[in-house]
């Protein structure tokens, strides 16, 4: 893909990632100035910056914040394990989940929800999320090979497993009391109006760029084959594995925080790949931003659109994401 | 640094089938050793092997007296470059990224490719005859034009030893002999080591000082003049040869 921007020095990959942070720091003021009521810029500053302790206040410090950071960080978090699987699994229609760990973290979390736990909902998800991953694991490992785990039968593997999940979702959702099922159906969907506190999610955001820009190079290689990457000095094998770890808690935080939001992790690396190229090192922090302020995007959109009525934010992210990646495809040369 | 590769009774085999064993040799700075033999015989086994990219089931591999079972894959891959018979691309890239995938080795984690890196892909590029060509992507190219892109990597990785598997492989005549040229050269001007896998007994007469003839289990190695004669090859191929051409021309043909 002959991406013009591409960069290739460290203060040009600097200054396009200061341009998406303006992106994002737009998304999130107007997260914050938007809703049922409406907020000043000045009020905004105020319950920013100042002692203040009036309604409007509150709605933002309390309400929007959280939520406007939580889905910046999920956002955040699934394009990168988007890049992460898309890159290990060389395929570029890998996404977050398609090991199988949505539809694990699924089932855990509407058991939660079908039996009345909600309180479990999110220590449920994350830990079906990495049940299904190390499951997945276990069974596309080959004994006495160089090469364990390979990328197509991973691949397989997790779509094999996915498809079980499916099942034991569609289940779940049969029979359930009817009273559980809107619920559980938003949690399916992706949705931001539980999401608690933002915190673990942006450390697990913070831990998985960190990990990502300390291998991005390798990565680079990794792109062009195992065999390459061994071959150019890269630890094909430990890599691997602590991507392929970072990428599953990366996805497992994101599942916790919003349920399993499709389409960002699919599709925000392949639309940042058009326009800035498949340098890791540019990429993998572009996601991070990127993804982050299109969900903050998506889910301001999903509280206001048809207000009171309040949308699944995955609706949103579809909505906004297919034109928007369509343009993208069809202006490559 | 020295380019000496040392091969000491090695063994290897895929599952239950040997390809080759109790194989000892040595291949010197300067010297291009040419790998010959049917298809399936283990020529691509065997230079993975010396490349440290597939275990051995018995004797050992060093380069410059160092065995790499003790390298880490950093070293190794400063101290060698391999060139898979194969390569394919996923995701999209230029040219010149695809080149400067050559340099990794020598970056630390942190670093990015400097100016002197760049310098040396687009010099790469230059000898393989591809310059300008740099912001082109790679999957526009021909075939023969993506071989040259990843031997002009090799040349940018500057290791002392060489493992090219098949690398005239959708050549034209033309590139066949201006790419052999090229790195014979560069062998010599710089005391690199040469392993190659050749399919065209021309090529491999005109250019080998050593090689090694493998097939049915068994590899032998010695001077080219042991090896690549008629009578042996015949008996390697299970096909009758005749010689044709003398000097720089000299060539074995079917019968």
């Amino acid at each position: 893909m002959a991406s013009r921007f591409a960069p290739r020095t460290p203060s040009a990959v600097i200054v396009l990632l200061l341009g998406l942070t303006g992106v994002a720091i737009v998304a999130l003021a107007i997260a914050l100035m938007t809703g049922s009521v409406a907020v000043s810029p000045q009020s905004v500053l105020r319950a920013l910056f100042a002692r203040d302790s009036g309604t409007e206040t509150a709605i933002v410090r309390e309400l929007r914040i959280p939520r406007a950071l939580s889905a910046f960080a999920t956002g955040g978090l699934l394009a990168i394990a988007g890049a992460f699987m898309q890159v290990l699994l060389r395929n570029p229609l890998a996404d977050p989940y398609v090991l199988g760990l949505s539809g694990g973290a699924a089932v855990a979390a509407l058991a939660a929800l079908a039996t009345g736990h909600a309180a479990w909902t999110a220590p449920a998800a994350f830990a079906g999320a990495l049940v299904s991953t190390l499951l997945v694991f276990a069974l596309a490992r080959r004994e006495r090979t160089n090469a364990p785990w390979t990328a197509t039968r991973l691949l397989l593997t997790g779509i094999v497993i996915a498809s079980g999940w499916g099942a034991l979702i569609a289940l779940l959702l049969s029979i359930a009391p009817e009273v559980q099922v809107r619920g559980m159906l938003f949690w399916l969907i992706g949705d931001l109006s539980t999401a608690g506190a933002p915190w673990l999610a942006f450390v697990a955001l913070a831990a998985a760029l960190a990990i990502g820009l300390s291998l991005a190079r390798d990565l680079n290689v990794l792109a062009r084959g195992s065999d390459i990457a061994e071959a150019l000095g890269v630890p094909v094998h430990r890599v691997t594995l602590a991507v392929h770890a970072t990428a599953a808690l990366a996805t497992a935080a994101a599942v916790t925080t919003a349920g399993t939001i499709g389409f960002v992790g699919l599709v925000v690396p392949h639309a940042l790949r058009l326009v800035v190229g498949n340098d890791q090192r540019v990429l993998i922090p572009a996601c991070a931003i990127a993804g982050g302020a299109l969900l903050v995007f998506a889910d301001t959109a999903a509280r206001t659109l048809v207000a009171p009525v309040q949308l699944p934010v995955g609706v949103v992210t579809a909505l906004i994401g297919v034109p928007t990646f369509l343009w993208l495809l069809s202006r490559e040369p | 640094m020295s380019a000496r590769l040392s091969v000491r009774g090695l063994s290897i085999g895929i599952a239950n089938r040997t390809l080759c064993d109790d194989l000892s040799w040595e291949v010197d700075g300067g010297q291009c050793c040419v790998i010959v033999g049917p298809n399936g015989a283990g020529k691509t086994t065997l230079v993975r092997t010396l490349a440290g990219l597939n275990p051995c089931r018995a004797g050992s591999i060093a380069y410059d007296g160092d065995d790499i079972a003790h390298l880490s894959a950093r070293v190794a891959a400063q101290r060698r470059a391999w060139l898979p018979q194969v390569d394919h691309d996923a995701f999209p890239a230029t040219v010149l990224e695809t080149v400067l995938v050559g340099r990794h080795p020598h970056l630390s984690r942190w670093s990015w490719e400097s100016a002197a890196d760049i310098d040396r892909a687009r010099r790469a590029l230059a000898e393989v005859g591809l310059a300008g060509l740099e912001t082109r992507e790679v999957a526009s190219l021909s075939g023969g034009e993506r071989r040259r892109v990843a031997l002009a990597a090799i040349v940018a990785q500057e290791a002392p030893l060489l493992l090219l598997d098949e690398p005239t492989a959708h050549l034209d005549l033309k590139h066949q002999v201006q790419m052999l040229d090229l790195f014979t050269a560069r062998a010599r001007e710089r005391g690199q080591a040469l392993v190659i896998v050749l399919h065209d007994l021309h090529l491999a007469l005109r250019y080998a000082d050593a090689a090694i003839a493998i097939a049915n289990g068994r590899a032998s190695a010695g001077a080219a003049s042991e090896i690549l004669t008629r009578e042996a090859l015949s008996a390697l191929f299970a096909h009758p040869l005749v010689e044709a051409g003398d000097g720089n021309l000299r060539t074995l043909l079917p019968a």
